[in-house]
């Protein structure tokens, strides 16, 4: 750290108490004074994390209340005191505390000893307590001065007539520099065109310019270049830096963001329409609230939502907290940086350090914030809205009609199969009584199971049970039977178990379960023989409900092997809803009796057959197990083919001469990660994982197999997870060219996997009349057509404006930064940091969240609020001569450099008032100083007073930026496509497989000619020469471009094929416009690139190139050339 | 303001957008440098003397299982199947926990030093007595791209300056003719949040990593195709030649011949790249002992990785990110170490990928003497859990403790730092943090971690951001 954590003591004088000449029961040691010696200690080593609004170790060290309470310090016995012990080395190893920063002395263990052997003292009046380096006093915010230019001495004529100049003049002459003179013509109109529209000018405007006599020429050649459309496109890229404008989500999954470019495109049409930078703001925290339904002005809010956000999800609900409050700390230090250049994110888990940010200042914006959600949404007009829901209503409505024509349609045929159906030979159950014969057996238990009922837990109001013997009811508790069940229903006596063979009827004497499924259980006194049982749920007849629907009745002798005796399967539906829960639609049972052999195993299935010869084997997929409509994505570790005779062979494997084929899941970035060779490796611990339904092995040579086996989880012992999907119904077939086959084996005589496999099987088998038949096709036909019709409705378009919700306060600060640990209460406010000069307020917790975010929006934007002109001022200062009057732009807190001019910064930032926030007269103003128009000349003995021409002895001479250099070599070559807006193109190739990857293209296509500030940003991605030559990742906000040299950046210039594109172009133009001759092809050349003439020995350099190659070499040569990318 | 003194920030700025040994003698030369600070960055100057030149950081990404590779906790074979004590039910990043599992493989004595090691890790263990682990390390996140990201850059979300980079921005480059920094990913993709991981971060450009691996040459390091090598000596001549006159005609500017020597650096790595990462000039024996040419195509292309890595560290690049595994796939465990589902059949492909070739090339360092000033670190950005996952065979996230471990240069060997609690959930003895972690790699650099920070919007940030302790107890 290079300022130390300064601190100070909080006396709050409230009593009298004086410390110092208090007795000293020790009277061994002069009197410790806890204001002067302790306090200062705790000060240095241990407020930082112990603070109220931070207590790590639920600790605060503000008062002595924690220390005492969690047994800190014994007064008077400093070894008992734990708080010597944290702080003292032992062992050779650290002290425990303090976590961060330097260990205590000897020294100050030793006073803290003697403190606590003196007896603790802590007077109640002394708050020990943090505090920031810079208080409100703090230059920057402070009202806005009201300046007037001065009146340096030494002015020349010329530096008269625009005040910026007296300004900039009053500094150079207290360090005794003087300015260059102006700048020739050709450096100006590059300078400025290059500043103003980030492109090159063209070499007919530099000859206009250089010839024109106009004496308005300079500022006519402003008001051109400020009414170009390129100007947005210039100056809306340095504000999409500042917001950290960035088209993926970030962080793990990093998945693209195909809407987010609508905010780019109002960016740069709002500051090519010159929209004053207050409504700007505004639209940005608030647009969603103040221009609802108007999509050019709304959009702005989508920079709550540009930037990174974590969106992997996390089931550990207090990672998912973290996650969500890290997600609203982007949107505050995104809008604290961006606005009002103060770095409010270090306010979030203590105060500030630094600047007088209280960390309650960070909680009132993060309540302000906390209904902003990511996403995208309709992003419409309100009249736009109407008529697309216009349009949809009748096609929905036609939709609904014929899905409820298909289903009623659907049902009648199950309803007639249902009243067809032989196999349910019994009638419905009845509410009031039922009965179940059987043969007869012989019981010592009888249970009664109940696995659906149709309305809640079941009940049973009498359970009877009958014999050979005669018509006496054994089930009796009379007769010494005794019942048990499942479970009780507590609280209702009417309800317990006593009452399923008490004799009474009706419900006031009957059972209930307490889950929705359950048993009930006879135990005789010995054992009997049963054959009948009668049951009923209601035999009052007054209650239908809690009746079981599907049921089974077992007996035991001993209570461990039960025999099934009865069951509800064979009884008709009671109702429609119970055959849909049957799942049946057809004679199901028929079905079911030719389901004959186990169910598929995933560990491993088996298929043997008679030796047949082949070359071909395949694997066909008819429905896959956890999706059995499905007959794709399924998975298989190994499929073996076994040769017929005495010594089988896996004549499938890789190491056999197999080969396999088949559709696989791809990933770019690793191909063949799930490729059908992994079935046929002899490994089961990678698989195949079909995009298609089928898996075929080519066999090395013709072979006489016999048997199949395929497994998708061998020796997993939780073969039942999803990660092991594999086939439900199948075929085995084999063939000797691979175009004809011949089924071997299928698994349509298995049993279903699961009930949807089930299901599934049963609806397949379902047979409608041809008129029924016809009708479902015509339906279905006019299903498709409607769907059609509604999805060729042109959509409303939609933004990545993210979604608003209500988010109700209260709202707390957390301690420490943890949303574990709620603090105290907050409430949506103006920052306490400004209360000293810019206007107030305070919401309630009944205010919306839309009230909280445009009350924020209007005082960030009150003129009165001195940070944002003065902030906003800075930034157009600092593009125009490469470091802003304040180097930190986003940072004008102590941290940040001081202002070099603090009086020009006012005066500018009350321009900016003056002319209603915009910015096309501050530019004005700027750009016609004499300051903007000098010359870049170096000269020693001034840079050896101020190298970086921080106070404007020169103009500071500049790299282009990586935009401007791409746009630079698309102008030159004549290829650049200028057409504005819309999505984005894109210089690398996108993948997602689970998370996304960007990998950059080796060839640019023509379609990625535009402008570069056109290309979708996806962050963390690599683009040659745009990542080379400093472009931002946007992870968060770039206030200021690096502009470094790199080798890469020379390998990117020489040998992407982007370059020798260019290159090519380049050539072909100056051909064409110079002709032949290869003296005036260079003098084209240079003037296209450079916008002057070759000298002579450059001619005759040049020549030499083109002669010995070609002038494409020499194109390529000048594209990689300094003079090319730098402004002066 | 006197006339030399120049702010430290902007000389910082000044150097380093020079290349080493460019902008620097301009200052050198116009006497801007007085002497008044021990220190500058990128000059090769230390704080203090160092143990360690250079630094090779293997990551095995998807959060390799401390409880199955490094740590071995006898309770999980005593309680195995039985719920966790304290923690019944518990959920954590992809939902509810079972019951502790004991690790498929069993644990066995290694080395003098008797670590208790695991058997699929056969070829390591040859190393045991070399290795210093650190068992007590956690984290702050349970989410694997933020995780991988702060294991390498101390701060879990991005934007930040990856280890290497600080290196590169403190020591400057020891080859002229190649990167200081490379990252060389894995041939099943990159690792969790990509780039970020070796990412420049707000420092400038030049110290980001430059991505090499045998499969995968540097990026735009071959000249076009249509280009013949007269036509690229020419260019090149020319070239140089209008920028010389470019920058002499504007003679304040130092970038101007930076860029100069940036373009020959380029020419210089267009030469030496494809000598380093040329294979061929290794022994059959060494191909043997990586196995480069190994059946297993991914254990072959990660052996090579490790060859090159060798040769990278042998021509004195600084800083070199190996990685074993790549990303969060489809199928989790599939790609990466993240075995949520299957364990054991997961860490039956990765571990022989691992193995043989990561212990060859310690083998290879050793025999060579490079291992004096190389400094090893093994790492990962998370632990897993002691149970498994309700109805699975593997484990989840668990951010709450794991192991790295170092080697090499100024660590002291066969030393086992912290540990978890009993049953591997929780770092427990002497938790130790990212923070310092990379306050131990920077003392052994030579520097003090609290001294080497660069200012970024309202901080001078450091690698161990408010934090960190150098591991006093695994030094040499």
């Amino acid at each position: 750290m290079r300022v130390e954590v300064s601190l100070t003591i909080l006396c709050l004088m409230l009593g009298q108490a004086d410390y110092t000449t208090a007795a000293d029961p020790a009277g061994s040691a002069t009197r410790i004074s806890f204001e002067k010696q302790i306090a200062p200690l705790l000060e240095t080593h241990c407020i930082r994390c112990h603070s109220p609004n931070n207590r790590k170790g639920e600790l605060s060290l503000e008062t002595i209340v924690d220390l005492k309470e969690n047994g800190y310090i014994a007064p008077g016995d400093p070894a008992g005191s734990y708080l010597i012990d944290v702080v003292t080395s032992q062992d050779g190893q650290p002290a425990e505390m303090p976590k961060e920063g330097d260990a205590l002395s000897i020294e100050e263990i030793g006073l803290l000893k003697l403190w606590i052997e003196q007896g603790a003292d802590w007077p109640e009046n002394v708050l020990v307590q943090e505090k920031s380096k810079a208080d409100k006093s703090w230059w920057s915010l402070q009202p806005l001065g009201e300046v007037s230019p001065p009146t340096p001495n030494g002015l020349r004529q010329s530096w008269q007539n625009n005040p910026i100049d007296a300004f900039v003049q009053g500094k150079l002459s207290e360090q005794n520099l003087t300015p260059n003179g102006p700048a020739d013509r050709r450096t100006l109109i590059r300078r400025l065109t290059y500043d103003l529209t980030g492109l090159p000018p063209t070499p007919a405007e530099i000859e206009d310019f250089q010839n024109e006599t106009d004496p308005q020429a300079y500022e006519k050649l402003i008001d051109r270049l400020l009414a170009s459309p390129r100007y947005g496109e210039r100056w809306g890229r340095h504000w999409l830096d500042v917001v950290r404008f960035g088209e993926s989500n970030g962080f793990e999954r990093n998945v693209i963001i195909n809407d987010l470019w609508p905010f780019r495109d109002y960016v740069i049409r709002s500051i090519n329409e010159d929209r004053p930078m207050d409504q700007f703001i505004r639209e940005h925290l608030a647009g969603d609230i103040i221009a609802k339904g108007k999509p050019d002005q709304e959009i702005g809010a989508a920079f709550l939502v540009a930037g990174p956000y974590d969106n992997v999800g996390n089931q550990d609900a207090a990672a998912a907290a973290q996650i969500r409050a890290n997600t609203i700390d982007e949107m505050i230090r995104a809008s604290g940086e961006a606005f009002l250049g103060l770095t409010l994110g270090c306010a979030r888990c203590h105060d500030h350090k630094f600047d007088p940010i209280l960390q309650k200042d960070y909680y009132s914006w993060y309540a302000t914030f906390a209904g902003v959600r990511h996403g995208s949404r309709v992003w419409a007009t309100t009249e736009q809205q109407q008529t697309h829901a216009a349009r949809l209503a009748p096609l929905n409505k036609r939709k609904n009609d014929l899905t409820r024509q298909q289903s009623e349609l659907k049902k009648a045929i199950a309803q007639r199969l249902w009243e067809s159906n032989d196999e349910w030979s019994r009638p419905a159950v009845e509410p009031k009584q039922n009965e179940e014969t059987f043969s007869e057996i012989t019981a010592k238990f009888l249970r009664f199971s109940i696995s659906q009922t149709n309305q809640s837990q079941p009940c049973l109001d009498e359970l009877e049970v009958y014999g050979p013997a005669g018509p006496s009811n054994l089930a009796l508790s009379s007769t010494g039977s005794k019942a048990t069940a499942s479970s009780l229903l507590p609280g209702y006596p009417i309800h317990q178990i006593e009452h399923l063979n008490d004799g009474k009827h009706g419900n006031t004497h009957s059972w209930i379960s307490k889950e929705s499924t359950g048993w009930a259980q006879i135990e005789f006194p010995d054992t009997v023989e049963v054959n009948r049982v009668v049951w009923g749920r209601d035999r009052a007849g007054q209650y239908q409900d809690r009746l079981a629907l599907e049921y089974q009745i077992e007996v035991s002798v001993d209570g461990k092997v039960w025999n099934e005796v009865a069951h509800g399967r064979d009884r008709k539906p009671v109702n429609q809803e119970h055959l849909t829960q049957r799942g049946l639609t057809s004679g199901a049972l028929t079905i079911e009796k030719k389901w004959t052999r186990p169910p598929v195993d995933r560990k491993g299935t088996t298929e043997k057959f008679d030796p047949v010869e082949a070359k071909f084997v395949r694997l066909i997929c008819e429905s896959q197990d956890m999706n059995p409509a499905s007959s794709s994505g399924f998975r298989i570790d190994e499929f073996e083919i076994w040769s017929a005779g005495p010594e089988p062979k896996n004549v499938a494997l890789k190491i056999n001469g197999g080969q396999a084929f088949g559709k696989a899941r791809e990933i770019k970035d690793f191909p063949g990660a799930y490729g059908p060779h992994l079935a046929i490796d002899g490994k089961p611990g990678e698989r195949f994982l079909a995009a298609e339904n089928d898996l075929t092995i080519e066999l090395a040579t013709t072979t006489n197999i016999d048997r199949v086996t395929f497994s998708s989880a061998r020796g997993e012992p939780t073969s039942e997870h999803r990660k092991f999907v594999f086939v439900a119904d199948y075929r085995i077939e084999v063939s000797m060219d691979g175009k004809t086959w011949r089924e071997v084996a299928h698994g349509r005589d298995r049993k279903p996997v699961n009930d949807a496999h089930r299901k599934h099987r049963i609806a397949r088998a379902t047979k409608p009349t041809p008129e029924e038949e016809s009708e479902l096709n015509h339906i279905s036909q006019e299903l498709a057509k409607v769907t059609r019709e509604i999805r060729e409705l042109p959509p409303l378009k939609t933004a990545w404006l993210g979604s608003r919700q209500p988010a109700p306060g209260p709202f707390h600060l957390f301690l420490g930064g943890s949303p574990q640990k709620k603090g105290a209460e907050v409430i949506p406010a103006s920052l306490t940091t400004l209360d000293q000069s810019a206007p107030k307020y305070e919401l309630a917790t009944n205010h919306s969240a839309a009230d909280r975010r445009l009350e924020l929006a209007n005082w960030i934007t009150s003129p009165e609020n001195p940070l944002t002109a003065r902030v906003l001022a800075n930034r157009v200062w600092q593009h125009h001569f490469g470091t802003g009057i304040v180097a930190t732009p986003n940072d004008f807190g102590y941290m940040g450099s001081r202002p070099t001019h603090p009086e020009l910064l006012d005066w500018l930032a009350h321009q900016l008032h003056e002319n209603n926030w915009r910015l096309k007269p501050l530019h004005k103003l700027i750009l016609m100083s004499q300051t903007y128009r000098q010359s870049s000349l170096f000269r020693e003995e001034a840079a050896r007073i101020d190298g970086d021409a921080r106070f404007l002895w020169r103009f500071p001479p500049r790299r282009l930026s990586a935009e401007e250099i791409r746009d630079t070599m698309l102008t030159i070559s004549g290829q650049l496509d200028d057409n504005m807006g819309g999505p984005g193109f894109r210089l690398y190739e996108y993948q997602q497989d689970n998370v996304a990857t960007y990998v950059p293209l080796d060839e640019h296509g023509p379609e990625t000619y535009r402008r570069a500030v056109y290309h979708q940003n996806a962050r963390a991605s690599v683009v040659d020469l745009m990542t080379e030559f400093d472009q931002p990742d946007c992870a968060f906000s770039t206030p200021q471009r690096a502009e470094t040299t790199t080798p890469l950046q020379a390998l990117t210039m020489l040998n992407h094929s982007f370059t020798v594109d260019m290159a090519q172009a380049l050539a072909e133009r100056v051909q064409r416009e110079a002709g032949d001759e290869s003296k005036a092809q260079i003098s084209r050349a240079f003037a296209l690139c450079y916008g002057r003439q070759p000298t002579k020995s450059e001619v005759t350099d040049c020549k030499e190139l083109i002669d010995k190659h070609s002038l494409t070499a020499l194109c390529r040569v000048l594209l990689n050339t300094s003079e090319l990318i730098y402004v002066q | 303001m006197t006339p030399f003194d120049i702010t430290r920030r902007s000389f910082l700025n000044n150097i380093t957008t020079g290349l080493a040994g460019v902008g620097l003698a301009d200052l050198l030369a116009q006497g801007l440098l007085a002497e008044e600070n021990p220190w500058q960055a990128g000059r090769g100057m230390t704080h203090h003397a160092p143990k360690a030149k250079r630094v090779l950081q293997i990551f095995c990404p998807g959060a390799a299982s401390h409880l199955d590779l490094w740590e071995h906790k006898p309770s999980l074979e005593k309680y195995h199947g039985k719920p966790l004590p304290g923690e019944e039910n518990f959920v954590s990043f992809q939902g509810k926990n079972g019951n502790l599992m004991q690790s498929p493989w069993k644990f066995a004595p290694a080395g003098e030093s008797g670590k208790m090691w695991t058997s699929m890790l056969p070829h390591m263990s040859k190393h045991a007595d070399d290795i210093a682990f650190i068992h007590s390390m956690h984290s702050k996140t349970n989410t694997h791209g933020p995780g991988c990201v702060f294991m390498n850059t101390g701060h879990a979300t991005e934007g930040f300056p990856a280890a290497g980079a600080w290196a590169s921005y403190a020591l400057g480059t020891a080859n002229e003719n190649l990167p200081t920094y490379v990252a060389i990913s894995d041939i099943r993709g990159e690792p969790p949040n990509g780039k970020a991981n070796w990412s420049n971060g707000f420092l400038p450009a030049r110290h980001q990593a430059i991505m090499m691996s045998d499969h995968r040459p540097i990026r735009n390091i071959t000249r076009p195709a249509s280009i013949n090598s007269e036509e690229e000596a020419d260019t090149r001549e020319l070239l140089s030649q209008l920028n010389r006159q470019f920058a002499e005609a504007n003679q304040g500017e130092s970038d101007l011949r930076a860029r100069i020597a940036a373009y020959e650096l380029s020419g210089r790595m267009q030469l030496s790249a494809p000598e380093v990462s040329d294979l061929t000039r290794e022994s059959a024996s060494t191909h043997k002992a990586y196995g480069t040419q190994d059946e297993n195509k991914l254990k072959a292309a990660y052996a090579k990785n490790c060859l090159l890595a060798r040769r990278l560290l042998e021509r004195d690049v600084r800083y070199v990110n190996l990685f074993c595994a790549s990303r969060a796939s489809g199928v989790d465990g599939l790609l990466n170490w993240d075995a949520h589902k299957t364990l054991k059949s997961d860490y039956e492909r990765h571990c022989p990928i691992f193995d043989q070739p990561t212990a060859a090339l310690l083998t290879d360092l050793k025999q060579s003497g490079l291992l004096e000033d190389t400094l090893i670190l093994w790492t990962t950005e998370f632990g897993r859990m002691p149970t498994h996952q309700a109805g699975t065979a593997g484990r989840d996230h668990n951010p709450d403790g794991f192991t790295c471990w170092m080697m090499g240069a100024g660590i002291k060997g066969g030393v086992s730092y912290g540990a978890t609690d009993e049953f591997g959930r929780r770092a427990e003895v002497n938790p130790t943090t990212v923070w310092d972690f990379y306050a131990t790699v920077l003392q052994l650099l030579g520097f003090d971690h609290e001294r080497l920070t660069w200012y970024h919007n309202g901080l001078d940030r450091r690698i161990t951001d408010v934090h960190g302790h150098v591991i006093e107890d695994i030094l040499s």
